[in-house]
């Protein structure tokens, strides 16, 4: 039932657009932002993948969706180079970084790797601000009008198309991971790193290899987004943008595809709904990570879950010594 | 996909491929049904048709930057009172005005909602540089009229765009009346810049470089440095006498006072951006005799123009004080009105370009601004404020588009 | 020169004992509880409000409003570990450090709404005029500082040594589940380590205050330097808080004054990974062995 439920939601991601010709050129923002909303959706997933499967703390997400950002629009905007080799490129630079940030990071604590990824974060923006010849500064870079392969997907329906196959592709792609044997040392990871060791998991290369996906899937998002919004500029990419992201997959309850999409849905919403107050969005999101912790651990998506199997529920064992105690 | 048993393999082969084929097949329909085409670069609401004339703003009233965002409640308050006196053209006006938290992304957005959803006639008064420079070009491919953005960026004047009116002294103006001061009053003494190294800083700099020739010591900074302590020691022990300061108002006040408890007291002048707001004599201790370029008049003048706001105000401001963020808000709804005010005919965007071209030293809060087909300048000229007993005074020889400031 | 460089030494050292009070408190709660307290820093500028509103509005001295804020700080880490943190006892690590990033963001934006972000003045925290020797300037507040930060340094080393408390605690970080079969209060001890944890941090916020105003991100930066000094510090060892804060303020004046404090906190983050690189557990820690 699961797989025609998708099946039917991807079908009607797929028409939207020609039920929005109903609008008329109002279409144009409509789009936009749910495009933009699909972006942002892969951001999510890219963070699920690592917190919610492997158990490690990014909280400088946007570092690598600026690196995606920047490295997209530098190629563009020098060297013409156009959407999917950007995007790749943006995937990469992102990946190439994790990998210099993720070696020591990932060989230490679990929590250290929250503080270095917010230092990652803190960094990129102070040096896309200081390199100005490179980044444009605080005026950041206009983009060319995208094209695809030769043919221009510059129009609002054709860049929507683009971000949802981007979001299909990294769904697939998370999901098949996470049932492969990589997916299954994630797991073991997540559980307890010494217990994977045991099992013979090479702990830090796994660590390490999650971080490398998390991010490439960050950088091509955000290189898909550099194409989207035409501009990119280092005041989008703060650590405010990576505790959205944050927001999205506590909240949508960790480890689930569907759940990091959601959260993105409810982080978007309450955005745009407390945006009037100064403060207001960042307090709501606070105290809503704060109650899905404590009392619906598994997020959104545990929530409907919970409700079709509160039946037969039973009280979870307890009594689990804490890891490092 | 390694380690994939065989049946997950085909399940995932074959999700994959009937995903994508409906996505293929809904593209291929959606583009040769020529819905696609539909997209042209024109945005809607070119000409005014209902009565109403609808302006669109973002301003940040979220977040560390959220002050700025009073500049709303001058824009409302200016409204009000044309609506007030009857309108303008036989139209009356109304503003839409959304939080961008000062994030481009968020501006970029927003600005498609305003053009598109809201079908605003003109986007008016938008607050930031950043913000205002991820949007300008695409508004400008639209046709659309930016006019009046809360800020002094180089980008928005050289070159100048067809649809694109700023109104604030482009920001190598601060730093030249710095320069200007300094020659005249305090020739030869060792001077320095304290600059916020970005586009709102450095064009300051430039500014001051030339029209003071050198500056001894330059400092740049980022606006999340809390400790200026290394900055001020360097400063003093270097010998300097005059500090000018490139920054916005949080670090003014850092910086400002980190000096006062080091024991220096140098020549301080800030920019307009840095000490506008109301709480300015709390937060600096020693702010007596700091002088600040400025190009409106200080809070509380009884400058006419200032005078006329301050009242509009206390009528129709909600609430809101007369500050210098309000005012911003007021100048840009000056802008639109100078157009607006003399379209004979319909009321269309290129009607409204061609009267704003035609306008020269039309008097606004911000002194006297020139428009024509070839620039768009902002305010030419500017002020220097000076801290004295509690208030800002106006220092006597510097007056707005006054020789004396030139 | 070597006066400009005593000078920012002293700056340096200034500031780093903000950083260093600010670590102590991170590694407090760290040692107790295994959590790392992403909302540190906040619940800290939370207690700075207390202070701000007592000498603003209500006029009191500073010492008072000072001891009040700690006093609020205290009850707020407390509560927070109580309330929050003991119903995810047996919860992963995860999910209790996720709490923390929520408490900060939650707390950011109550102080957001209730204040706004118009950066609020603080009065100096002494009001005695700067000592000149020379050329070097002695401000009254860089040694008030350093004081409180060595004063707080041997009061916590003692309360460690000789406290039934402290030696409680100890207890604690080695073994919780040892501890609580040795009929250790252990709850109780963890709210009083997470209130002493989140006091230091407001001594910090508050001693900050007149340098970086009172915003509700007012702590957002020294935070993060607290991070720095904490991990190089080797995350575990109070002392080692304590030097690696005081060696991060002179590093951080160092690089504003020598090379470029606009990449201040990269070429940090750049220096950090290097030390991680080298030594894993920070300059001063030792190697650790994971429990399970």
């Amino acid at each position: 039932m699961q797989r025609r439920l998708v099946i039917a939601i991807l079908v009607a991601c797929a028409v939207l657009p020609i039920a929005f010709q109903a609008l008329g050129q109002r279409q144009v923002y409509w789009l936009f932002v749910i495009s933009e909303f699909y972006v942002f959706a892969i951001v999510a997933i890219s963070l699920d993948l690592l917190m919610g499967r492997s158990g490690q703390i990014s909280l400088g997400q946007s570092g690598f969706v600026a690196l995606g950002a920047y490295t997209a629009a530098i190629l563009n905007q020098r060297f013409n180079v156009d959407l999917p080799l950007g995007m790749l490129a943006g995937a990469a630079t992102a990946a190439v970084a994790s990998l210099v940030l993720g070696f020591p990071a990932t060989r230490l604590r679990g929590h250290y790797l929250g503080i270095v990824t917010l230092g990652f974060g803190i960094a990129i923006d102070q040096i896309a601000l200081k390199w100005d010849a490179l980044t444009g500064g605080d005026q950041g870079i206009h983009l060319h009008r995208p094209a695809l392969f030769g043919v221009d997907a510059g129009t609002p329906v054709r860049m929507y198309y683009v971000a949802l196959v981007a979001l299909v592709v990294a769904v697939l792609l998370v999901r098949g991971l996470t049932q492969t044997r990589i997916g299954r040392a994630f797991a073991a990871i997540k559980d307890s790193e010494v217990a994977a060791a045991a099992m013979g998991v090479p702990v830090a290369r796994t660590k390490v290899l999650a971080f490398i996906v998390s991010a490439f899937l960050a950088g091509a998002a955000g290189g898909i987004y550099a194409f989207l919004a035409g501009f990119v500029a280092p005041e989008d990419f703060g650590i405010e943008s990576s505790l959205l992201f944050f927001a999205m997959v506590v909240i949508g309850g960790m480890g689930s595809i569907p759940g990091a999409i959601g959260g993105a849905v409810v982080v978007d919403a309450v955005k745009n709904a407390a945006a009037t107050v100064s403060g207001l969005s960042l307090a709501l999101l606070g105290g809503m990570i704060v109650l899905v912790v404590l009392f619906f651990p598994g997020g959104l998506k545990g929530l409907l879950r919970t409700r079709r199997i509160r039946r037969e529920r039973r009280p979870a064992p307890k009594g689990v010594v804490r890891q490092d105690a | 996909m390694m380690g994939l048993s065989k049946h997950k393999e085909e399940q995932m082969q074959h999700v994959l491929s009937r995903s994508l084929a409906v996505l293929a097949l809904t593209v291929a329909s959606v583009t040769t049904a020529g819905i696609a085409s539909s997209q042209t670069a024109t945005a809607p609401g070119a000409t005014v048709e209902g009565d109403t004339i609808v302006f669109g703003q973002t301003a940040a009233q979220s977040g560390p930057q959220a002050p700025i965002g009073a500049s709303k409640w001058g824009l409302e308050a200016f409204i009000a009172s044309v609506n007030a006196n009857g309108g303008v053209a036989g139209k009356k006006l109304r503003l839409i005005s959304y939080d961008d938290g000062y994030q481009p992304a968020q501006t970029t957005a927003l600005d498609k909602k305003l053009v598109y959803e809201d079908r605003v006639f003109a986007i008016v008064g938008s607050i930031g540089s950043p913000t205002t420079a991820a949007v300008y070009k695409a508004l400008n491919e639209e046709h659309v009229p930016l006019l009046s953005m809360g800020s002094g960026s180089p980008i928005f004047y050289e070159p100048g765009l067809k649809y694109v009116f700023p109104s604030w002294p482009i920001y190598t103006t601060d730093g030249e009346t710095m320069g200007n001061y300094v020659k005249k009053h305090f020739p030869g003494q060792a001077a320095a810049v304290i600059y916020q190294d970005d586009g709102f800083g450095k064009p300051i700099l430039a500014g001051i470089k030339k029209s003071l020739g050198k500056v001894d010591l330059e400092i740049p900074y980022v606006p999340s440095q809390v400790d200026f302590s290394s900055a001020v020691i360097k400063l003093k022990s270097s010998g300097i006498k005059v500090v000018m300061l490139a920054t916005i108002a949080t670090s003014g006040a850092q910086i400002l006072n980190q000096m006062d408890s080091l024991s220096y007291h140098p020549t301080r002048i800030l920019t307009s951006s840095a000490c506008g707001y109301g709480g300015i004599f709390g937060a600096i201790k020693s702010l007596e005799g700091t002088y600040c370029t400025a190009f409106l008049p200080p809070p509380g003048s009884s400058d006419p123009q200032w005078v006329e706001f301050a009242n509009a105000m206390q009528k129709y401001g909600q609430g809101h004080p007369p500050d210098i963020y309000a005012a911003w808000g007021w100048l840009a709804g000056q802008v639109a009105y100078a157009g607006l005010e003399k379209i004979k005919g319909p009321i269309t965007r290129d009607a409204l370009v061609a009267q704003l071209e035609t306008l020269r030293n039309f008097d606004t809060i911000a002194g006297k601004i020139n428009y024509s087909p070839e620039r768009h300048e902002g305010s030419c000229c500017q002020l220097l404020w000076q801290a004295k007993g509690g208030k800002w005074e106006i220092v006597p020889d510097s007056q707005f588009n006054g020789s004396a400031m030139k | 020169m070597t006066q400009f460089l005593l000078q920012i030494a002293l700056a340096g050292l200034a500031q780093g004992s903000l950083f260093a009070l600010t670590a102590l408190g991170l590694v407090m709660i760290y040692n107790a509880s295994s959590v790392v307290n992403f909302a540190h820093g906040a619940m800290g500028m939370a207690a700075t409000y207390v202070a701000y509103v007592l000498i603003a509005r209500f006029e009191v001295p500073f010492a008072l409003a000072f001891a009040a804020a700690l006093v609020a700080a205290f009850v707020l880490g407390a509560v927070v570990q109580a309330v929050f943190l003991a119903r995810l006892r047996n919860a992963p690590l995860l999910s209790q450090v996720v709490v923390t990033l929520g408490l900060f963001m939650l707390l950011e934006g109550l102080m957001g709404i209730a204040f706004g972000y118009n950066p609020r003045p603080m009065r100096e925290s002494i009001a005695i005029a700067p000592v000149i020797l020379g050329d070097l300037v002695l401000r009254p507040q860089d040694v008030l500082q350093l004081a409180l930060l060595l004063i707080l340094g041997v009061a916590l080393a003692a309360f460690f040594a000789a406290t039934k408390v402290g030696l409680g605690m100890r207890a604690i970080t080695e073994n919780t589940y040892a501890a609580r079969l040795m009929g250790i209060p252990v709850g109780r001890l963890l709210a009083i380590a997470w209130g002493t944890g989140v006091a230091l941090s407001a001594v910090a916020a508050v001693l900050a205050a007149p340098t970086t105003s009172v915003t509700p991100n007012m702590m957002d930066t020294i935070v993060v330097y607290g991070f720095v000094a904490a991990i190089v510090g080797g995350f575990g060892s109070m002392a080692g808080a304590l030097v690696g804060g005081l060696i991060l303020g002179v590093v951080v004046n160092l690089i504003d004054a020598f090379l470029a404090p606009e990449l201040a906190m990269s070429i940090v983050f750049g220096l950090l990974l290097l030390v991680l690189y080298v030594r894993p557990d920070g300059l001063f820690g030792r190697a650790q062995v994971q429990k399970v």
